[in-house]
């Protein structure tokens, strides 16, 4: 990549719509974490975010969520978007169809299970569409209706991997500015809430530790578009890079909102308060089934720990 | 029983096992947890353990209590924290034992047979909308009207105020400027008029409460101690009531749940988490030492606010790290609704509640290490 993190000015007005349009959803400045309701799914599919396929656009557009909270299995719909075509890719996107994506591993807990049509089984780099033989729903933390399924493989699909890419690039953006939204909610709290007859940010003990936050996501979110920017010159380096965003994104939210909920004090703890509507949603967003185990995969290869053979 | 680094005396470690024979009739009860939903059961257990004379355990003889010792306060509510049962009622500790030091023959005769019976209950009314960590910069007025008081502001955070029958409250009565010494003390009746009391959803799915306060009246007789003289009185009743506030065996619980979880997941074999619940195992140790002393410094009469706010601040955190590290391991089955998922929520405001982590650090900075204070 050459030194330009900017996205373009397509990418640009393609945020200031989402934004726009987030806003007017939830009526304030985040979604709150209410259960996902199809129809707002719909009006977001409206836009035709969904057919985007240059990863800059699709970064674009998930900062933009990212920063107002929106719900819904985003990063999933981007990837499927790249799998699925004909029929099925065109229901996909408009919002008709919805698709669960996931590895299976141990108690067959699978992301969005309870309420998609279709499903995409992955294995590290491959994907396979899959029929649901079970699904029982289960209530998570951050509100999103996953269920413990059994799958049964279909066919395999063509271009897991850059689809795979193009999900973790996707969830990078949207945590990376999930992370930044509650760290900049926290700096102007900081800024007006008195205690001791100071402003509460003049304490180191407050400030520093948002802007440690602040560095760490500042890393995640410049990480993410270097990866945007390497997924779209097709480089060797995408899948290593996407996979790398995806996790310093999600230590970087998930340490955010830990900072957060303690510079917001008791306000914080209430549900009224602003930090646990975002804070819930990172926290599930960050714990796909085999998801970790995946990215560390495709570092410690890259890294030369271990070799492809041995994964 | 819970596995607590400190044997007592044997006839310390009699009680004991008489507590935990009382607590087996209210396995399962979590008013640890749920104190708010669970009320009516709770409020059921607290009488039982005033008809054992343990809400007065601690108290004098004079006062109506058995007269034994800060041991045994701390082996009765760690137990029950272990068990999760219950916490320490504010009534039977930092109520009572400000009463016995600092209240009048009248109030005695008022409050502590009622506490001591597990009848009544109270919250503490001392947070404020501007006014958290800087408890000195409250605001809630109260102007002296010939017998009464007149009480105007607002509280917030009060915990179970929705279910208890006074609030022990600080309030303004002398100037702003004045800080700490222009407070007092009073127990204010719930139930008065002026009062209302709102509820304030926490992310654990229980409740605090803001409790407005519009003109009500409070009898003179119900301020505790001299007028603007509440500073001294607040700490004296932490002195000695720190060693029941954090129980260490909440964490071993705590963590013993964590392993059962590891184990049902089929976890317990990964060489990363047998690190980290190695490291969590050794965490809980050392929370139970820094417990005990605190014990030793109530025990003895020595002053402890380092080592009370050391103990906080390891066992807040450790409550977190705890909570924290099934996610933290990436294992997404934490994700799903139960006993993991609850810790994680609740946990979050062991670093707020009680006095903050940043405040706690303060304050062993400045009172431990002469250090700054507080930036
Ligand atoms: C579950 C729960 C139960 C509670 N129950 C009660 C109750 O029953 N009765 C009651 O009176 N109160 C209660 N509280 C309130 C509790 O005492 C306060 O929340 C706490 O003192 C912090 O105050 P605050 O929330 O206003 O945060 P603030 O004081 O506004 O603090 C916000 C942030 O700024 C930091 N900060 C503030 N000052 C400094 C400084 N000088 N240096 C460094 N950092 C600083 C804090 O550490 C925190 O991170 C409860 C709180 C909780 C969460």
């Amino acid at each position: 990549m050459s030194i330009d993190f900017s996205l373009g000015e397509e990418a640009d007005a393609i945020a200031q719509t989402l934004k726009r349009f987030a806003r007017d959803q939830a009526g304030g400045a985040v979604v709150p974490c209410a259960r996902f309701s199809p129809d707002l799914w719909r009006k977001l599919c409206g836009l035709e975010i969904f057919s985007l396929t240059g990863a800059k656009e699709i970064v674009a557009v998930m900062e933009a969520l990212g920063k107002t909270n929106f719900p819904g299995p985003l990063a999933t719909t981007f990837a499927a978007a790249q799998l699925f075509e004909g029929d099925d890719r065109a229901r996909i996107v408009s919002g008709e169809m919805l698709v669960a994506m996931g590895e299976l591993h141990g108690d067959g807990l699978f992301p969005w299970a309870a309420i998609a049509q279709r499903f995409v089984w992955c294995e590290r780099d491959r994907a396979f569409a899959a029929r649901a033989i079970s699904i029982e729903p289960v209530e998570t933390l951050g509100c999103e209706p996953w269920g413990k399924v059994r799958l049964e493989r279909e066919s395999e699909f063509r271009h897991a991997g850059r689809a795979l890419a193009i999900a973790d690039i996707a969830l990078g953006a949207y945590l990376a500015q999930a992370g930044r939204y509650l760290v900049e909610a926290a700096s102007e709290h900081a800024k007006t809430r008195t205690q001791f007859g100071r402003p509460i940010g003049d304490y180191q003990a407050v400030a520093h530790a948002l802007a440690r936050c602040a560095t760490e996501l500042a890393a995640a979110a410049a990480l993410t578009r270097v990866a945007a920017h390497s997924f779209d010159a097709e480089r060797k380096n995408c899948r290593v890079t996407s996979a790398a965003a995806k996790v310093s994104a999600g230590k970087a939210a998930n340490s955010a909102s830990q900072v957060v909920h303690q510079v917001f004090g008791a306000f914080g703890v209430t549900e009224e308060g602003p930090v646990f509507p975002v804070a819930r949603r990172i926290r599930q967003l960050t714990l796909t089934p085999g998801a970790d185990a995946t990215a560390r995969a495709h570092l410690l290869e890259h890294v030369g720990l271990i070799r492809s053979e041995s994964v | 029983m819970s596995v607590s680094l400190f044997v007592g005396s044997a006839e310390e470690e009699e009680f004991r096992a008489d507590v935990i024979r009382f607590i087996s009739e209210y396995r399962g009860l979590n008013g640890f947890h749920f104190q708010g939903s669970k009320w009516p059961e709770v409020k059921a257990l607290y009488r039982a353990i005033g008809q054992c004379g343990w809400m007065s355990i601690g108290w004098s003889d004079a006062a109506g209590g058995l007269g034994r010792s800060a041991v045994r306060e701390f082996i009765l509510w760690d137990e029950m924290a272990y068990a999760r049962v219950a916490r320490p009622p504010l009534g039977a500790g930092i109520v009572a034992k400000t009463l016995i030091a600092h209240g009048t023959e009248a109030q005695k005769q008022k409050w502590l047979p009622p506490i001591r019976a597990g009848e009544k209950f109270f919250s503490l009314g001392y947070s404020e909308p501007g006014a958290g960590s800087d408890l000195a910069g409250l605001s809630t007025r109260a102007d002296l009207h010939g017998d009464h008081y007149v009480v105007t502001g607002e509280k917030c955070w009060t915990s179970y105020a929705q279910d208890s029958d006074y609030l022990w409250t600080l309030v303004r009565t002398g100037a702003v400027e004045d800080r700490g010494r222009g407070l007092s003390l009073m127990i204010l009746d719930l139930h008065a008029p002026g009062v209302s009391v709102r509820p304030l959803p926490t992310i654990d799915g229980e409740q605090l409460n803001q409790v407005v306060l519009d003109a009500v009246e409070v009898p003179v007789e119900h301020r505790i101690g001299p007028e603007n003289a509440a500073w001294r009185l607040v700490k004296d009743a932490l002195d000695v009531e720190r060693h029941v506030q954090f129980p260490p065996a909440r964490l071993r619980r705590d963590l013993e749940e964590l392993v059962a979880w590891l184990r049902k997941h089929e976890h317990e074999l990964d060489p990363v988490v047998q690190r980290t619940v190695a490291a969590l195992g050794v965490g809980v140790f050392e929370v139970e030492a820094l417990a005990l002393l605190v014990l030793e410094s109530v025990v003895k009469g020595r002053p402890g606010d380092v080592e009370a706010a050391q103990n906080k601040l390891a066992h807040a955190e450790l409550s977190q790290k705890i909570a924290r590290a099934p996610f933290e391991l990436g294992l997404s089955e934490a994700l799903i609704y139960g006993p993991i998922e609850f810790l994680y929520r609740q946990s979050t405001w062991e670093t707020i509640g009680g006095g903050t982590s940043e405040i706690m650090r303060s304050v062993v900075a400045r009172q431990g290490l002469g250090l700054g204070g507080r930036s």
